[in-house]
């Protein structure tokens, strides 16, 4: 059983359409679409990881009628639902994607403010919910309200259960927790090149700091990157691995990480080799991105797309 | 045969033990149930809280007393009381003897079990782990896709 932590969920409305502008008025058509669907990172690994079969449950913080839309989803999409409801309304995200134009304009809410006495229930309830599952998803951002060391409280209270924790989140919230030895960092560095208190991106640049990373905390076992599609980097113990997309047909990013995330979960919980486990991982992110869907729903098309990515090991 | 597995409303919010009467309100409230699991610290399901649990507990002892007269419970006198309970802890209201089921258990037994106690939901558990719920629409909506019970 698969944990997963969204503090800071969302309902994703999604609008597919073609001649996007500003100050127009658009009428969809029957070859447009828009779709109200569970969002948030963490939400979003949780809605994969259940179409790939993984029995998993979702917590963190929702609330009002979108609260409920979010945990209704969850629910008939098959994953067990634990959030902990709060006087504020989940937020709403909105996407704009321009299949003319292939623009993805995003707008992201701030979301709802925690109290602490709703923080203090939610570790209550997170630290219950560690006595039956064996593997911790911490993804997405904070929400206002949340002091920034929850993150790091959790993963200690993972570990001290002997459960590896899988941190997907913005380099801002990564950094100061780097020391607290996640099992899996992956930072979200779509919109943000700096990590580790340094401008950071390239090949090399990545290789380099997830070596820092691992030489120095003995509880983190892989550093990856994946906001560079064509050359996903992975830093293990023994070594690196780069993953190469072959015959990209990006349709749609939206959510690129986090089936990346759940196709690696999926994987390592059956015991495949490391090359494996990542070569699963990438065919799921691109798996992903090459509908129009923020989530897998064809699975089968994981395996067809494994032999499209291209494993280098670097030592 | 219809099993309580293939129907679980897949939701396992619990309150803690303990946790106080106001959060249980609370948590009813927001999550819009009238009854809410109760679990110990280790997360093993001990009960249920309902509503009319809540109530019972609200009403004086000295008005109960007098509920055989034509006497009429006084609002005052309840919300006072309810007031002064807020801060007592969970285990306090909680009923230990709220039907439950089992994932294996057929869906006319729940439905049966529902009936007779008058329940809105039967927790399901597996072993001391709450799984989920099974509600009064999850079994009114079995006869919809053209289903029988059993």
């Amino acid at each position: 059983m698969i944990l997963t932590v969204t503090l800071n969920p969302a309902i994703d409305k999604i609008l597919i359409l073609n001649g996007f502008e500003i100050h127009k008025l658009h009428r969809l058509d029957s070859r447009e679409m828009s779709m109200t669907v569970p969002g948030g990172k963490g939400v979003n690994i949780a809605l994969n990881l259940s179409a790939l079969g993984d029995e998993t449950i979702a917590t963190g913080f929702a609330g009002g009628h979108e609260g409920h839309l979010l945990c209704d989803s969850l629910r008939q999409s098959g994953v067990t639902t634990s959030f902990i409801f709060t006087e504020g309304s989940t937020r709403t995200n909105t996407s704009i994607l321009d299949l003319q134009h292939e623009t993805l304009t995003e707008i992201n809410d701030f979301g709802q403010e925690i109290p602490e006495d709703d923080l203090v229930f939610l570790l209550e309830s997170y630290e219950r919910l560690l006595n039956r599952v064996d593997m911790v998803v911490l993804a997405g951002s904070l929400p206002k309200g949340v002091i920034e060391d929850v993150y790091r409280q959790m993963i200690i209270m993972a570990q001290g259960h002997g459960i590896n924790v899988v941190l997907h989140t913005a380099p801002k919230y990564i950094d100061p927790l780097i020391d607290s030895g996640p099992f899996l960092i992956n930072p979200d560095m779509r919109s943000y090149h700096r990590f580790m208190g340094r401008p950071l991106d390239g090949i090399d640049a990545f290789l380099q700091a997830g070596r820092e990373i691992i030489s120095y905390q003995k509880n983190t076992e892989f550093v990856i990157f994946t906001h560079r599609i064509e050359n996903v980097v992975a830093v293990t113990r023994k070594q690196s691995y780069i993953m190469r997309p072959r015959d990209l047909k990006i349709v749609n990013m939206l959510g690129y990480a986090d089936a990346y995330l759940a196709g690696f979960i999926h994987a390592y919980r059956q015991n495949l080799p490391t090359a494996d486990v990542l070569r699963y991982a990438s065919a799921a992110g691109l798996t992903n991105i090459e509908v129009l869907y923020k989530e897998i729903r064809d699975t089968d098309q994981i395996e067809a797309n494994l032999q499209r990515i291209d494993v280098e090991e670097v030592s | 045969m219809k099993r309580v597995k293939d129907f679980i409303y897949k939701d396992i919010l619990s309150v803690n033990e303990n946790s106080d009467l106001r959060r249980v309100i609370i948590t009813m409230k927001r999550h819009r149930v009238c009854a809410i699991p109760v679990v110990n610290q280790l997360g093993e399901y001990i009960g249920c809280i309902s509503e009319q649990d809540i109530l019972n507990a609200s009403v004086p002892q000295y008005m109960k007393s007098m509920y055989n007269t034509s006497f009429m419970a006084d609002l005052d006198h309840i919300i006072g009381h309810l007031h002064d309970i807020l801060d007592k802890k969970a285990f306090e209201f909680t009923d230990s003897s709220y039907p439950t089921v089992t994932p294996n258990d057929s869906m006319s037994y729940a439905a049966d079990l529902l009936f007779r106690s008058k329940k809105t939901a039967l927790p399901v558990l597996e072993g001391k782990m709450l799984i989920g719920l099974i509600t009064r629409i999850e079994i009114l909506t079995v006869s919809l896709n053209g289903n029988k019970l059993s």
